[in-house]
């Protein structure tokens, strides 16, 4: 299977963060690199390239995932269990992107095996620094690093 | 006469005078008859004729000569060479006559065969031996090969030359063989001579090594009687040495010893002449220094053959010691001899016998004194044998006496001779050394002084073993004896004190008793225990007993003192013991209440306590005049008296209580006890005993009394059931109300009757309990039903205390029954109230719980679900703004941004809220915190604390504070952010964080330069939504949020305001050194 490094797939299930954080992307020159699915359910059917999905030309692997955790039918953290339990993207860096301030989901998600963790900023000026930090430090760099967690 | 005419040549006739030959004879020749060969030969034959007669030595060169000359015309004839025997001449010699002269020369020559050349003829040595060897062949070969070579020639067998050539190589081949053998013999000589003369050269050494050490000296006399040889002894024992004496006759140094002289040269004489070559001499000699030595002198001397002195040798051994010891022997015996037969003691000589084992057995005498008879009384004893003299003789002497013989050890001893009852004192040596077993004894009859000895030690056994000191001292005051008692009692030894003054024993302030007693001593009197101290060695003073004596030697004058000391420490100390136990009952006496008594045996008081006499006010004497009976109180006395007489008469003992009048006017009762003190036969000597005050204990009992009487009216009056029972639980007494609650008369209840009023449901339990606690000893208590006098039952709470004894053992129970059954029913009614009512609070407390918990999740939701549209509106509004950036128409733009200050707004006031109710809700652990780099972290991370906004300066040195990190963040995040907020209008912001310490507490200050808080503000500035006015209001949560954290923390908030100066804002928190705590705001600066 072919991994686009340069791919960043993002779960969300609210239209508007979703639609601001492509505008972030496209106002950092990222547009082609985004790639977005509306639910826990549709991430892992774009991972598994399965129905929708099954064109890799049109939605190849993606390098990291960004995840929100408060999503319907299948949360962000069934989906982390999913991704690190899979034997062909547990190594998948994902990095949660969540609203949620209470330190019990921050702490979750890292026991989980997120890699990073960012709360959901109020202005979208903060979503393109999100993006290119994004960028930065999973895509450019081409992977994991020491001290990520 | 014819030689000399042949000489001269002229013919005298001479030879014709006795026979002519007429001219021209046939023999004759020439004038003379004889030829000059021949009267040449009886010429020398004449001359060696003289000399022989006159004894000369020359005698044999003449016949030599003669055979020489006589020779030639021998040779002549045998080889025909007539020139030989001159043939031409008319006197011609003839053969017989050449051959009777060489006879006659050789017969000359031979005649002396000892002198002249002829002597090596007959020498046995080697030369001569060569010569008579080759003499006839160094003469007859050469003639004989002569004659042959000559024959041969002659004969025609060979030329002349040939036999010349022959005659030569014989000639070689002889002289050859001559000189080889005489060159072999001449290096046999020489190498013999070589090996004689290595031999005499070590024979000479050997010879003079041995002289220079010999150890007898070595004298040697020339023949002219000079010292030719001195040797190293002789040097020795003279003193001279060689080079003073050699080449010296003997008169020419005092040498020979004046007395001796004549006798020594009557010896050298002899030995000089040799009729006495051999010859030893004693005799005296003075050395070089003039001293004598004795001399043994062997001498020898050694002539030649004509008898002729050569020399005289003597040997030399110096005998001055041996001399001088032969003389102290000599004298040694005659003194042995004298001291032998004058000798007090007994002296004699055994040769110890032994038997086939090797034991002695016996001894026989070889040699007695004759003071040995007077001493054993044994006459003649010399060669007999002690068995012999005595058959019952001691085994002791000759077991004793063998073992010197055996061993060579000298043995002295003393032993008795039972037969004679004597004591002798031996003294045995072995003589003549091991072999002789010959003992020498020496022995004394010492009968009287071991009779005296024994008394002697009696005496002393009687002064050793007993156990007064026995001093004896001379009239100075020197101790001279010293026994075992005065070495225990004085703890001196006597090797210490025998010599020394008996000063020493007696202290300072008894010397003068001393010089007293020497005093009455030299007057001869005795003293007889005198009572004085004496001084020990380790400085103690005891008293003791002492009885002086003098000592008298044998003419009664008085020598010296006795002096016996006895010690009476212990004689002392009983009295003074006594004293003391006397001491003791008297202050025994005192300690008791009254006192002691002591009546005699009829009862009379002989002696009563001070305190007993000080009570009554009355003298012992009144005492002893029955003057107690007068004291005694009326109702008493008559009894007491009478008891009194009735015991002493019985002998029983003494018990009674009474009183007696005080000097206070008071009475006092009295306990007497007392017994009688009876003797060893069982007689009453004496009453003795106690007077005991016994008014404690009977005002006790009055009060025992009184305390009973009020129990028992409190107890009675009690609305309590109550009881006694004994240690063992039988119920001895009730109380008035138990009797009427049961309806029960004490004959009933008594002991175990209670148990007809309880249920019987219970009983059993009640029972089981009560034992229990009966023999455990522990407390009862018990709800249990009691059956009134009406029947009906009611609870009552029974506790049952033990009354225990100082064993702790419980010897009494009190028990009282309090009636519950009131109590019992409230409290079921409550009981049943409260489980109601715990029911409700927990089920209302859950619903409480859920409903917090459904608040709480609702708040949560609410609030976070309300910032993703809050977003959304910021969001958009900002790309909105963006787009139509470059539009036109001021007035949207003004618009967009207030919605989207709008959204930050709400969007802070949630995150307030979220944060508020998180500080509320959730755990805060508290550990040290460093204040100071949480602060530096906040100012290096947070984007509106960076210098460009505000100036923010935190003390360099902040303490730990116990706190919580999260919190204290939230905390100082609010507090510095407020204070960049609320800067003038137009001024940066100066804000300094200070901490100090105050009362166990930190304070930690945020000052501002800000607009300040107004007076109106001040009380509500941290309560929740309180908002202060300003251009950048915050939410009103803020400052709340200061306040909860420092209150979840165990901290304090506060803050002091100027309005339009600024405001300083702190935070009180425990201090996380705990260290640090006492400490006062003077260390402030210390690091933290």
């Amino acid at each position: 299977m072919t991994r686009m490094k340069s791919i960043v797939l993002y779960a969300e299930d609210e239209e508007n963060d979703a639609l601001l954080m492509r505008l972030a992307f496209a106002k950092e020159g990222l547009a082609e690199v985004f790639h977005r699915v509306s639910n826990g359910q549709a991430a892992i059917d774009y991972l598994s390239g399965t129905g929708a999905y099954a064109d890799r030309e049109q939605h190849p692997e993606p390098g990291v995932m960004l995840l929100d955790l408060n999503m319907p039918e299948m949360d962000g953290f069934d989906v982390l269990k999913w991704i690190r339990a899979h034997p062909l993207h547990h190594e998948l860096p994902v990095v949660v992107f969540s609203s949620s301030v209470r330190e019990e989901d921050r702490a979750r998600a890292r026991v989980l095996g997120a890699n990073d963790f960012v709360v959901k900023p109020n202005s979208g000026a903060l979503f393109r620094e999100v993006a290119r930090k994004l960028k930065e430090r999973w895509l450019d760099a081409g992977g994991v690093k020491a001290g990520d967690q | 006469m014819t030689l000399s005419e042949h000489l001269l040549g002229c013919d005298l006739g001479i030879d014709q005078l006795l026979a002519a030959e007429a001219q021209g004879g046939v023999v004759t020749a020439g004038s003379n008859r004889i030829g000059l060969q021949g009267s040449t030969s009886l010429a020398l034959m004449g001359a060696g004729l003289v000399a022989l007669a006159r004894g000369r030595r020359g005698s044999s060169y003449f016949g030599l000569a003669v055979c020489l000359i006589d020779l030639v015309p021998l040779v002549g004839f045998a080889y025909h060479i007539e020139g030989f025997y001159d043939r031409s001449r008319p006197t011609v010699i003839s053969g017989p006559t050449v051959i009777a002269l060489i006879v006659l020369g050789t017969g000359l020559a031979l005649a002396r065969p000892a002198h002249g050349p002829m002597v090596v003829l007959w020498r046995k040595d080697a030369g001569g031996r060569l010569f008579r060897q080759w003499l006839p062949l160094v003469v007859l070969v050469p003639l004989a090969v002569g004659f042959l070579a000559a024959q041969g020639w002659h004969r025609g067998f060979y030329d002349p030359e040939f036999g010349a050539g022959m005659l030569v190589l014989a000639l070689v081949v002889i002289f050859t063989g001559l000189l080889w053998q005489s060159a072999a013999r001449l290096s046999m000589l020489e190498r013999a001579e070589r090996r004689t003369k290595e031999e005499l050269s070590e024979l000479s050494q050997r010879l003079s090594y041995h002289v220079t050490h010999s150890p007898l000296a070595v004298i040697e006399w020339g023949p002219e009687m000079r010292l030719t040889r001195w040797s190293k002894e002789a040097e020795r024992i003279f003193g001279w040495r060689a080079e003073e004496v050699l080449g010296k006759r003997m008169e020419d140094f005092r040498w020979s010893y004046d007395e001796d002289r004549p006798r020594v040269s009557k010896v050298s004489g002899n030995l000089q002449i040799g009729t006495d070559p051999k010859r030893f001499s004693a005799n005296r000699n003075y050395r070089k220094d003039g001293t004598i030595v004795h001399c043994e002198w062997y001498s020898s001397s050694l002539h030649d053959e004509g008898g002729k002195l050569r020399s005289i040798l003597s040997l030399v051994l110096d005998v001055t010691e041996r001399n001088r010891a032969e003389a102290a022997l000599r004298r040694s015996e005659e003194r042995y001899r004298t001291l032998f037969d004058t000798l007090i003691e007994g002296f004699c000589t055994v040769e110890i016998l032994f038997d086939a084992d090797g034991r002695p057995v016996d001894y026989r005498f070889l040699e007695v004194n004759p003071a040995f008879e007077k001493h054993t009384g044994l006459h003649q004893a010399q060669g007999k044998s002690m068995r012999d003299l005595a058959p019952d003789h001691e085994a002791l002497w000759v077991e004793i006496l063998g073992k010197v013989a055996l061993t060579g050890e000298a043995a002295h001893f003393e032993s008795e001779a039972k037969a004679r009852g004597c004591h002798y004192d031996l003294c045995a040596y072995r003589v003549d050394g091991p072999e002789s077993r010959k003992v020498a004894i020496l022995l004394n009859d010492v009968t009287g002084r071991k009779r005296e000895q024994e008394t002697r030690a009696r005496l002393a056994a009687i002064v050793e073993s007993s156990e007064d000191a026995i001093i004896g001292k001379d009239l100075d005051g020197m101790i001279t004896s010293w026994n075992a008692g005065a070495e225990h009692l004085l703890g001196y030894r006597a090797d210490e004190v025998i010599g020394q003054p008996i000063k020493r024993i007696i202290p300072p302030e008894l010397q003068a008793e001393e010089a007293a007693i020497l005093a009455r001593v030299r007057r001869g009197e005795s003293v007889a225990h005198l009572e004085t101290a004496r001084l020990t060695r380790d400085g103690r003073l005891i008293p003791a007993s002492m009885s002086i004596s003098p000592i008298r030697d044998a003419a009664g004058a008085i020598i010296g003192v006795s002096k016996i000391l006895r010690d009476i420490t212990a004689r002392k100390e009983a009295e003074e013991s006594l004293r003391e136990s006397e001491r003791l009952y008297r202050a025994i006496g005192e300690s008791i209440d009254y006192g002691i008594w002591i009546c005699d045996a009829a009862g009379r008081n002989t002696y009563a306590s001070e305190s007993f006499l000080k009570l009554v006010g009355m003298t012992q004497e009144e005492c002893s005049r029955f003057g107690w009976a007068d004291v005694l109180h009326p109702e008493d006395a008559e009894a007491t008296i009478a008891a009194w007489k009735y015991c002493v008469e019985k002998g029983g003992p003494w018990y009674r209580e009474h009183r007696y009048r005080g000097c206070d006017g008071q009475w006092h009762p009295i306990l007497a006890c007392g017994v009688a003190v009876r003797d060893e036969r069982g007689r009453i000597t004496r009453w003795a005993g106690i007077n005991l005050d016994i008014s404690r204990l009977k005002r006790a009992e009055e009060t025992l009394r009184e305390s009973e009487r009020q129990f028992r009216m409190l107890a009675d009056s009690i609305p309590n059931l109550a009881w006694w029972a004994d240690g063992d639980g039988y119920i001895t007494w009730y109380n008035q109300r138990w009797y009427e609650y049961t309806g029960t008369i004490p004959e009933q209840m008594e002991g175990w009757g209670w148990q007809s009023v309880h249920h019987p449901e219970m009983l059993t339990k009640v029972l089981a309990r009560w034992k229990a606690s009966i023999a455990s000893g522990e407390p009862f208590e018990m709800d249990f039903p009691l059956r009134g006098a009406d029947g009906r039952y009611r609870w009552f709470l029974t506790r049952i205390i033990p009354l225990r004894d100082a064993a702790g053992k419980a010897v009494r129970w009190f028990g009282t029954n309090t009636d519950v059954t009131e109590k019992r029913e409230a409290e079921e009614v409550l009981e049943r109230g409260k489980e109601k009512l715990e029911g409700l609070v927990a089920e209302r407390t859950a619903k409480l719980q859920e409903l917090v918990g459904e608040l709480e999740h609702f708040s949560y939701t609410i609030t976070h679900d309300m910032r993703a549209p809050l977003r959304a509106m910021r969001g958009f509004a900002e790309v909105v703004e963006e787009l139509c950036a470059q539009c036109p128409g001021e007035q949207q733009k003004i618009f967009l941004r207030r919605i989207i200050t709008a959204a930050e707004r709400m969007d802070l006031l949630i995150t307030d809220a979220l944060n508020y109710s998180k500080a509320v809700r959730q755990e805060l652990p508290l550990a040290p915190v460093d204040v100071g780099r949480l602060l530096r972290g906040m100012l290096d991370s947070y984007p509106e604390f960076q210098s460009s906004q505000a100036e923010i300066t935190v003390e360099r040195e902040m303490p730990l504070v116990l706190g919580n990190e999260a919190a204290l963040t939230q905390c100082f995040s609010n507090l510095l952010g407020n204070a960049v907020k609320f800067a003038q209008p137009g001024r940066r912001a100066e804000v300094r964080v200070l901490s100090e310490l105050k009362d166990g507490w930190v304070r930690l200050w945020v000052e501002d330069n800000g607009i300040g808080i107004s007076a109106s503000m001040m009380p509500r500035v941290f309560d929740m939504f309180s908002r202060r006015q300003g251009a950048q209001a915050g939410t009103g949560i803020g400052l709340a949020l200061v306040r909860k954290v420092a209150d979840r923390m165990g901290g304090r908030v506060g803050v002091e305001s100027e309005p339009g100066k600024g405001s300083r804002f702190w935070v009180e928190l425990r201090p996380g050194d705990a260290r640090r705590a006492p400490h006062g705001p003077g260390d402030m600066a210390e690091p933290a």
